[in-house]
């Protein structure tokens, strides 16, 4: 198999920041990791509090540099943000348009999808008032759907499966398994066992910065 | 490309919000140095008794074109940090933040200059030939406010202090700037000094353009364009070389 993603001895610090900000000690976030993410699977994340995950998501996602080591991206891949630079004075139509463009479509397409975005977030007329007129039900909704409908080729998730009131939290989890099992790649952070095991053939465990157990999902999970 | 709508769409964003803020909205940008205008006319030129002749217009020449200077290098200062939340949510290139401030506010400064050219027509300066000498001011100043504003937006993140030091520093080059005053009517050698400010070179040449109906002196407009390049040069380096440790430094 193809890999999508490949990272090679990663490795992140922070300095901590103090006085003289650049004599800080520098904090190992990510030590030496090296992952591949292959075309088509769902990888699952686990790790506790702290391990570095969200971390491992930003250098997927080419938000952060490795200060050594290096990434390889065979395709686009964007974190699942929703709700990403939405401006309270925009409409929720243009909010559509600089959401979605922002989590890297271009204009034309984000037009062609706009009536699949509209009527999945459930918003109808709605849609040409104001952000800050909308209850936060609605703003769930609607960065669920642009985010949803900005189809990147991996697509990294942060424990963001349903949003909104139970209806819509039905409907929008249920939309990511179908996206998941029709063969998209995926890389799903999760501290849920249950959603790693329904979800993923694969997973990798992270602790203190490294990836200490590959495998199959049920056999990663016995690590923990 | 993308990026470039995503700069003009937040610049359109942050126009839209400003104007719905307030109930005169957009009129604030223009009644703002008129309040400033009064203020320094009361004291000037009927106070003191220390005011030229057309006083009122040099002020307000001389006010318009700082305030748009002044309040888009203040914005962009601390406008990567303002973001590091959707910075640390998306990968998108820095210099799309102060690009849309930069943006924004030349859109509300060419109002104010409107508004600039009508007070000085009910004023009796008759406009000559001589007032398309202003274009090349205006572009000028342009280019100015975006390697300045570019440049503290660049290293900002990485020295805090810079911008409590920007903020302060803004106030003492207006009045180095000859916002209030005639740099001419000063000593040659300190006016030589004075002259070496961009700033003061715009302000005096839009003056001898604008009230004079003049060409502007002196070749300084290159010299302005050679800075402001200069600096927008610095501040793309530096995006460009630091562009995925930003997220890393605005961490809060």
């Amino acid at each position: 198999m193809k890999p999508v993603i490949t990272l090679d001895s990663v490795c992140v610090s922070y300095r901590r920041k103090r006085m003289f900000r650049f004599r800080g000690q520098p904090e190992a976030v990510l030590k030496s990791v090296s992952l591949n993410v292959y075309q088509g699977e769902c990888l699952g994340i686990l790790g506790r509090n702290g391990a570095g995950k969200s971390t491992l998501l930003r250098v997927l996602a080419g938000i952060l540099q490795p200060d050594q080591g290096s990434v390889t991206f065979n395709g686009r891949a964007s974190l699942l943000t929703l709700q990403a630079g939405f401006a309270e004075s925009l409409t929720g139509a243009e909010n559509i348009v600089l959401g979605g463009m922002i989590l890297g479509a271009r204009r034309r397409q984000i037009m062609a999808l706009f009536d699949d975005i509209v009527s999945f977030a459930e918003l109808g007329a709605k849609i040409h008032e104001p952000l800050y007129s909308y209850s936060s039900g609605m703003r769930a909704r609607l960065g669920f759907s642009v985010a949803y409908h900005i189809d990147p080729e991996v697509i990294l998730l942060d424990e963001v499966l349903g949003v909104g009131d139970a209806g819509f939290r039905a409907k929008s989890a249920e939309a990511m398994q179908e996206k998941i099992h029709k063969g998209k790649t995926i890389v799903l952070v999760s501290h849920n066992p249950n959603i790693i095991r329904q979800n993923c053939n694969r997973a990798i465990l992270i602790d203190a910065g490294q990836v200490v157990a590959e495998g199959e999902p049920d056999d990663v999970l016995g690590q923990l | 490309m993308r990026y470039l709508e995503i700069a003009f769409y937040r610049a359109y964003a942050d126009l839209k919000t400003e104007a719905s803020r307030s109930f005169i909205g957009f009129a604030w940008w223009v009644v703002e140095p008129i309040v400033y205008m009064l203020a320094f006319y009361v004291i000037f030129e009927l106070g003191l008794r220390q005011g030229e002749e057309n006083f009122l217009s040099f002020l307000l020449v001389g006010l318009i074109f700082w305030k748009w200077l002044a309040s888009s290098i203040l914005l962009c200062t601390g406008i990567v940090s303002a973001n590091y939340r959707l910075l640390n949510q998306v990968y998108l290139p820095k210099w799309i933040f102060p690009l849309s401030v930069v943006t924004a506010n030349a859109c509300k400064a060419a109002l104010a200059l409107l508004v600039l050219f009508i007070f000085l027509l009910l004023n009796g300066n008759t406009p000559g030939m001589g007032w398309w000498a202003i274009v090349p001011v205006i572009l000028a100043q342009l280019l100015l406010i975006s390697g300045v504003g570019f440049l503290a937006a660049a290293v900002t993140p990485f020295f805090r202090e810079l911008k409590l030091l920007i903020d302060n520093g803004i106030l003492a080059l207006m009045f180095l700037s000859g916002v209030f005053f005639n740099l001419d009517k000063m000593e040659e050698s300190v006016r030589a000094v004075l002259m070496l400010n961009p700033v003061a070179i715009l302000l005096r040449d839009a003056r001898s353009v604008l009230l004079d109906n003049h060409l502007p002196p002196d070749h300084g407009l290159y010299y302005v364009v050679a800075a402001a390049l200069l600096m927008l040069a610095l501040a793309f380096y530096l995006f460009i070389r630091f562009d995925r440790v930003y997220p890393k430094v605005l961490r809060p």
